[in-house]
C-alpha cells in the first residue's frame, strides 16, 4: 500500500472501528507515516517541519477567516455559469 | 414537519443498534426511516430470497441510519456491504434478480442512478421483454433525491424523471412513513424493477403506521388533503410543500386539494384527471428540474384528460433549471416552496 488514509472518508465518519481497528490507524502514524520517517532518519530538520506546518496553517486559517467574513453571493448569481 | 434541515442535523454516526421489534401493539408513530427498516425486516423475514447490498448498509446501517439493526438480525450473508461501485452493486443486484433472488440495492445518493443507468435501462428494464417474457427481474433499487441539505451540486439531485421514461421500470416516490411502509413491501415482492426512492429530508419525519401487515398497491394516487378550487398535485416532500400551500390559500378563503400520485410508474391518471375536472384548476408541484420533467408529463395528462373542464392552463413548478448551488441563498431560491406554490395559486384562481 503507497497511501493510507488518516481519517474518516468525510467529516461525520468519526468511528471507523467498524471498518478498520484502531491499532492499524496507529500503526500507521506511528511507524509508517512518511514525514515521520524522514524526521527519524534525520533527512529533515524537525523545526523545517513545524515551519512549514505553521505556514500551511495560517493560510488554511486566512482562507476560512475570509470565507466566514465574505457576504453571501447575490441571489441574481442563481443563474450564472450554468453554461459558457 | 420542518422542511429546512442542515445537514448537521442528520446524524451520520450513531453507536446505538436498533432494535427491530417483531411484532407492535397499535398504531404507532414512526420516522420514515424506521418505516423503511421495518419494511426490509419483515420481508426479509418472510422471504429468505431478499437481501440487502450497497455502500455501508451493514454496520453502519447507512449515513441516513435506515438500515441500522439488520446485519445483527440477518447476518453479513444477508446484509452485503460492497465497495463504493454502485455499477457493481447494480449488476449483482440485478444477476441475483434473474436468477432467483429478490436484491434490494442501496444506491445512498440518487446522483449516483448515473452510475447505474446501464445496467437499470439497458439491462434490467429491457430483460423481461428481449426474453419473450421468459426472465424477469424482481430487483429493488432504494435512493434518494432531494435539495436543501446544503449537499451542492452533485449530492442534491432529483433524478427520478430519468428512471421514469425508461419502460419497464416502476417508479415510486413514498412521502409518509405509511406510504413508504406499504409501497416499499409491494417493490420487494414485485416481479419488475422497482426505483424506490426516498426524499433525504423526510427520513426524520414522522407519521402513524399500523401494527399490523398491509402493502399498498402500486398505481394508487392518495388525496392528502380535500379541496373544491385547485388541485394541487405533489410527490415526495413536495407534498408538504403543497399542505403548507394549502393551509395559505385556506386563510384567503381558498380550498385546495392535494394529491400525491406516490408511483411515477404506473401512475394513476385517473384520480388526477378527476381531482381536476372537479375543482377546474391544477398545479403539479415536483422536485426535479422544471424541464423535460415530471411536472411536464402530468400536466399534459390533466391537460388532455380534463381540459373542457380547465378555467386556465396547468401550472408546475420544479427545480429550477440550474445545478444545485451549495450557498444557502441560493439553494433555497431553486426549489418550491409553500409560499412560491401559494403564490402561483392565487395566479390562477385571480
Amino acid at each position: 500500500m503507497l497511501t493510507y488514509r488518516y481519517h474518516g472518508h468525510h467529516v461525520g465518519d468519526v468511528d471507523r472501528a467498524y471498518y478498520r481497528s484502531k491499532d492499524e490507524e496507529r500503526e500507521w502514524a506511528e511507524s509508517r507515516d512518511p514525514i515521520q520517517l524522514l524526521v527519524d532518519r534525520g533527512l529533515v530538520p524537525a523545526a523545517e517541519l513545524e515551519r512549514i506546518d505553521a505556514e500551511v496553517a495560517a493560510e488554511v486559517e486566512a482562507g476560512v477567516a475570509f470565507a466566514l467574513d465574505a457576504p453571501y453571493p447575490p441571489e441574481s448569481e442563481v443563474v450564472e455559469h450554468v453554461y459558457a | 414537519m420542518p422542511r429546512r434541515l442542515g445537514a448537521a442535523t442528520i446524524s451520520t454516526q450513531s453507536s446505538s443498534v436498533q432494535e427491530i421489534p417483531t411484532s407492535h401493539e397499535g398504531p404507532r408513530e414512526i420516522s420514515l426511516s424506521q418505516a423503511v427498516n421495518e419494511a426490509l425486516a419483515e420481508e426479509m423475514r418472510r422471504d429468505p430470497t431478499v437481501f440487502l447490498v450497497g455502500e455501508d448498509v451493514a454496520e453502519a446501517g447507512t449515513p441516513f441510519k435506515v438500515t441500522s439493526g439488520l446485519v445483527e438480525e440477518f447476518g453479513a450473508q444477508r446484509v452485503l456491504d460492497s465497495p463504493i461501485s454502485e455499477a457493481g452493486i447494480s449488476g449483482i443486484g440485478l444477476g441475483a434478480a434473474m436468477t432467483g433472488m429478490r436484491p434490494v440495492v442501496d444506491i445512498m445518493f440518487g446522483d449516483f442512478l448515473t452510475l447505474v443507468m446501464d445496467q437499470l435501462v439497458n439491462q434490467a428494464a429491457k430483460i423481461h421483454y428481449m426474453s419473450g417474457g421468459r426472465l424477469s427481474a424482481p430487483l429493488t433499487i432504494r435512493t434518494t433525491l432531494g435539495a436543501s441539505r446544503r449537499s451542492a451540486a452533485q449530492h442534491s439531485q432529483s433524478l427520478h424523471a430519468w428512471v421514469a421514461h425508461a419502460p419497464g421500470l416502476k417508479v415510486v416516490l413514498p412521502s409518509t412513513p405509511y406510504d413508504a411502509k406499504g409501497l416499499l413491501k409491494t417493490a420487494i415482492r414485485d416481479d419488475n424493477p422497482v426505483v424506490f426512492i426516498e426524499d433525504k429530508m423526510n427520513f426524520q419525519t414522522k407519521g402513524i403506521v399500523p401494527s399490523e401487515e398491509y402493502l399498498i398497491p402500486f398505481g394508487q394516487a392518495d388525496v392528502k388533503r380535500e379541496g373544491e378550487d385547485v388541485t394541487i398535485v405533489a410527490t415526495s416532500s413536495m407534498v408538504y410543500v403543497a399542505l403548507a400551500a394549502a393551509d395559505l390559500l385556506a386563510a384567503d378563503g381558498i380550498s385546495a386539494e392535494v394529491i400525491d400520485p406516490r408511483t411515477l410508474v404506473p401512475l394513476d391518471t385517473e384520480t388526477l384527471i378527476a381531482s381536476a375536472k372537479k375543482t377546474g384548476r391544477a398545479i403539479v408541484v415536483d422536485e426535479g428540474h422544471r424541464g423535460y420533467g415530471v411536472t411536464g408529463e402530468i400536466a399534459s395528462v390533466i391537460a388532455e384528460g380534463a381540459f373542457y373542464h380547465l378555467d386556465a392552463p396547468v401550472r408546475r413548478a420544479g427545480a429550477m433549471d440550474v445545478p444545485v448551488p451549495f450557498s444557502p441563498v441560493l439553494e433555497d431560491q431553486t426549489v418550491p416552496t409553500g409560499e412560491s406554490v401559494y403564490e402561483l395559486a392565487k395566479e390562477l384562481i385571480r
